[in-house]
């Protein structure tokens, strides 16, 4: 019964629990920033969205200059804006032109709200093998030098250079060809490494987009730009990102957002989401490396899980008796080849959770033998908000009430009765090598929500809240589905 | 010297300075020629100063309204090969402007259409008073030096500078007897026919039975079976088309240029290539790689080998075909490539099981006219 019921509150918060909530309808976003304590996104046609948490997105973002595909970026204290005046081929014509302008703040309702005269960066004059749309901003951490690469599927990407004081283009700068057959490119840098994002496929075709994100790497920012194969992108290279999936067609328009050292995020909208009518949203997915390849991960979206450390693989659990499974066994001395196998039950909930402990219970970590102490559910809790890329989690025991709590002093335990406090909802961010890191809203006694402490192994066998270290597998956690018991 | 007053100072300058003064050099057409540099201009045209970056800081010319001229000489037309014009304007609303030889009456060398409002949803603009940079297709190419004479409509026009560009060499006549595939094994020469003019709206359409209504039916007499020759002309419904018999400047073979260059129309298009392989040995087990925009068939030796369908973008390597043999001797490879709106092109090469390009002992050649 008790297991109905999770079954039936998990599919009731599908549309609302696993993808970004409000009305987060956009279409080619620039990359998130952030802007005094909140998120934004600008898009096509002008405007774009805002969010107070990075989960929940409305409408509200002004952006003049209507055109298509902007980017933005923060350069010292104000923003840098960048956006193609038209629309490539589908808003008539070849001939394109991008342009940037400065604001010292993204918000609307601030006084300072103010952007500075559009300046034209570069054009494409329609008949040449180039159209000046999809622009986007990249700021090389080993040089200083502010790059730009535009353009679309008639003719070539191109790269050009700015100057990052003045938004300007740099004076004597040419232009260089660097792929073709994609739009919306984006570049970013990681490890010695500069990586080109390109969208491959067909847009704005609702949920017969074949919108893809692909993407080819080099040592230099001026390219060439190759593939796994070695192959060039401007012979149409590049490997999978990510494509559709989970009831969301057509990703497009790669932006990169840095959370913390170890956690990244991809931005970018989907062309049709089957659960919201099949508009164009938002879509803010985990970003994961892979052997020195970006791939976007699957948003995590709850369910029954073993929590294994990364540390050494002992699964969280329950502090209480292991109980003996008393089964009538043949010892493998004695196995009788020709007798029929039976297909034996697992220990269940009621056998053991009589013999609890009826109040809170610490939690350890131990060898994992998919016993009830050991499962454990975590569920979206939809109405207590989120941060960027999920909602906050409640980690309860499989088939009770019982919840995860972080403790005042930095350490945890389970409450019986999950109440919809702060400590008892969960941040889950999976991090870029694929693990998890498991933070608590709040600590007690803590101001503020908490961004510091995470689930950490102080032990093998002792879990408690320490500083998130990107570099120690004791700040990281494998969620492993329970799967069919 | 603050910015403002060099400003005003170079204005002053430019307007007391006698026109008749200006050098009157020949300037390639290929060269940025700054309309603020006029020889002559007729009553009411004057000169100013446009500031900002990608228009320089150049001397513009302003032309008020009809009956308003300009004539900038000498330019020489010489270096042109295959060019269209590109230039920089400012409107406060949508207006034409004539780019003539020799005088007002002299031959349109360019039609220019400033669409300063326009568009539609979110793709609406409104560029009056600011300044664009354009490109036109030309309409008659004087020969050697003459001068350029500019005139408008009744909505006056500023005209920053005016380039003629060449464009790029996509394709040469085929005039060697034979020749190899490039290094990376890429087949260079085509007999490429003018494209069948096809009714397609949005490249969503090209499923496979779609492309195997369209590629099967039959539009010109030995279509699947013939060897056609360079200048051959065939009749398509209404069309008259010629094959050309051309080697490609680039590892693919970019249609869309080559329809622009000698074509009817541009999208919506059905081509039709053919080239000659030539082998001195028998080889077994390769496969041909292709890359098309969009949707093409590919025969080899008169047996259908690969399809790319759906709305596709050319990559290196896309496709593949089974293991062939190519015989010793003669083989015809033949590709029909077929798209709607935006770029086609496609590349093909052999490669060996082992991925790697099959270049000798291969040569393509076509046979003569």
């Amino acid at each position: 019964m008790k297991r109905l019921y999770t079954l039936l509150a998990l599919t009731a918060m599908t549309a609302s629990a696993f993808a970004q909530t409000g009305a987060p309808y956009i279409h080619d976003p620039s990359t998130l920033a952030e802007c005094d304590g909140k998120y934004y996104t600008f898009g096509t046609g002008g405007g774009g969205l805002i969010s107070d948490d990075g989960w929940a997105w409305h409408g509200g973002a002004v952006r003049p200059g209507g055109g298509a595909a902007p980017d933005v970026m923060k350069i010292g204290d104000r923003y840098l804006i960048i956006y193609g005046a038209t629309g490539g081929g589908l808003g008539g014509g070849h001939n394109g032109r991008i342009l940037t302008m400065w604001n010292k703040t993204l918000d609307p309702k601030s006084p300072d709200f103010r952007f500075s005269k559009p300046v034209e960066v570069c054009s494409s004059d329609g008949l040449e093998d180039q159209d000046a749309i999809d622009p986007c901003l990249f700021l090389d951490p080993n040089t200083g030098r502010l790059w730009v690469t535009y353009g679309t599927y008639f003719g070539s990407i191109r790269l050009i250079e700015l100057d990052p004081a003045t938004g300007r283009r740099v004076a004597g700068n040419k232009e260089r060809d660097i792929a073709i057959d994609c739009e919306a490119t984006d570049l970013i840098y990681r490890d010695g490494w500069y990586y080109l994002l390109g969208t491959h496929g067909t847009c704005c075709d609702g949920p017969n987009s074949t919108y893809n994100i692909v993407v080819g790497r080099s040592r230099n920012v001026v390219g060439p730009y190759l593939d796994n194969m070695g192959r060039d992108m401007l012979h149409g290279g590049g490997r999978m990102v990510v494509a559709a999936g989970d009831r969301k067609y057509g990703p497009g328009h790669f932006g990169r957002t840095i959370v913390d050292k170890g956690v990244e995020l991809m931005s970018c909208h989907f062309e049709a989401d089957l659960d919201r009518s099949g508009r164009s949203v938002l879509g803010i997915l985990p970003l994961l490396w892979h052997n020195g390849w970006p791939v976007a991960g699957k948003p995590f979206r709850g369910g029954d899980y073993e929590i294994a450390s990364e540390r050494r693989g002992y699964s969280l659990e329950l502090a209480v008796d292991f109980v003996r499974m008393e089964r009538d066994i043949e010892p493998f001395f004695r196995i009788d080849p020709n007798s029929p196998v039976k297909r034996l039950d697992c220990q269940k909930l009621d056998e053991v959770e009589p013999s609890w402990p009826k109040g809170d219970i610490r939690v350890r970590c131990s060898d994992y033998m998919f016993r009830p102490h050991q499962l454990w559910t975590i569920m979206a809790v939809a109405e207590k908000g989120g941060y960027l890329s999920a909602p906050y989690f409640k980690i309860m025991v499989r088939g009770t009430h019982r919840a995860l709590a972080a403790t005042a002093d930095k350490e945890l335990t389970t409450v019986p009765e999950y109440g919809g406090a702060d400590n008892q909802l969960w941040r889950i961010e999976q991090l870029t090598d694929g693990t998890y890191r498991i933070m608590p809203k709040a600590i007690p006694g803590m101001k503020g929500d908490n961004t510091r402490y995470c689930l950490y192994s102080a032990g093998d066998s002792t879990p408690t809240l320490a500083p998130y270290d990107c570099d120690s597998d004791n700040s990281k956690w494998r969620l492993e589905p329970v799967g069919d018991l | 010297m603050n910015s403002s007053l060099s400003y005003y100072l170079g204005l002053l300058a430019v307007t007391l300075l006698p026109t008749a003064a200006l050098s009157q050099t020949v300037s390639p057409a290929t060269d940025r020629l700054v309309m603020g540099n006029s020889r002559e201009m007729s009553v009411g045209v004057t000169v100013g100063i446009a500031g900002g970056d990608e228009h320089h800081l150049s001397r513009y010319a302003s032309l008020p309204g009809k009956g308003s001229w300009l004539r900038y000489g000498s330019v020489d037309f010489t270096p042109l090969t295959d060019a269209y014009l590109a230039l920089s304007v400012r409107a406060r609303d949508n207006a034409e402007l004539l780019v003539h030889e020799g005088s007002t009456k002299g031959k349109v060398i360019a039609r220019v259409d400033i669409v300063v409002k326009g568009g539609g949803g979110p793709f609406r603009r409104d560029y009056s008073g600011q300044w664009m940079s354009l490109a036109v297709p030309l309409l008659h190419t004087p020969r050697g030096i003459a001068d350029i004479v500019l005139t408008c409509k009744d909505t006056g026009v500023d005209v920053g500078w005016l380039r003629f560009k060449n464009r790029p060499k996509y394709f040469a006549p085929v005039t060697s007897a034979a020749l190899r595939p490039d290094d990376q094994g890429y087949l260079r020469r085509w007999l490429l026919l003018e494209p069948i003019r096809q009714d397609i709206r949005s490249n969503v359409v090209f499923t496979d039975s779609y492309l195997q209504k369209a590629f099967s039916k039959e539009y010109f007499k030995g279509q699947m079976t013939r060897l056609p020759r360079d200048g051959q002309q065939v009749r398509v419904g209404n069309q008259r088309l010629k094959w050309h018999a051309l080697d490609s400047e680039n590892y693919n073979v970019r249609l869309f240029r080559f329809a622009e260059r000698w074509g009817q129309q541009t999208y919506g298009s059905l081509f039709w290539a053919v080239t000659v392989i030539d082998s001195p040995r028998e080889i077994r087990g390769v496969r041909l790689s292709v890359g098309s925009n969009g949707a093409s068939s590919w025969w080899l030796n008169g047996d259908h080998v690969l399809t790319l369908e759906g709305d596709r973008r050319m990559v290196e390597d896309d496709a593949r075909s089974g293991r062939l043999t190519l015989r010793a001797g003669r083989n015809i490879l033949r590709c029909a490539v077929i798209n709607g709106p935006g770029l086609s092109d496609f590349c093909a090469r052999f490669l060996d099981d082992e991925g790697h390009a099959v270049v000798e002992p291969l040569t393509l050649i076509l046979p003569k006219k």
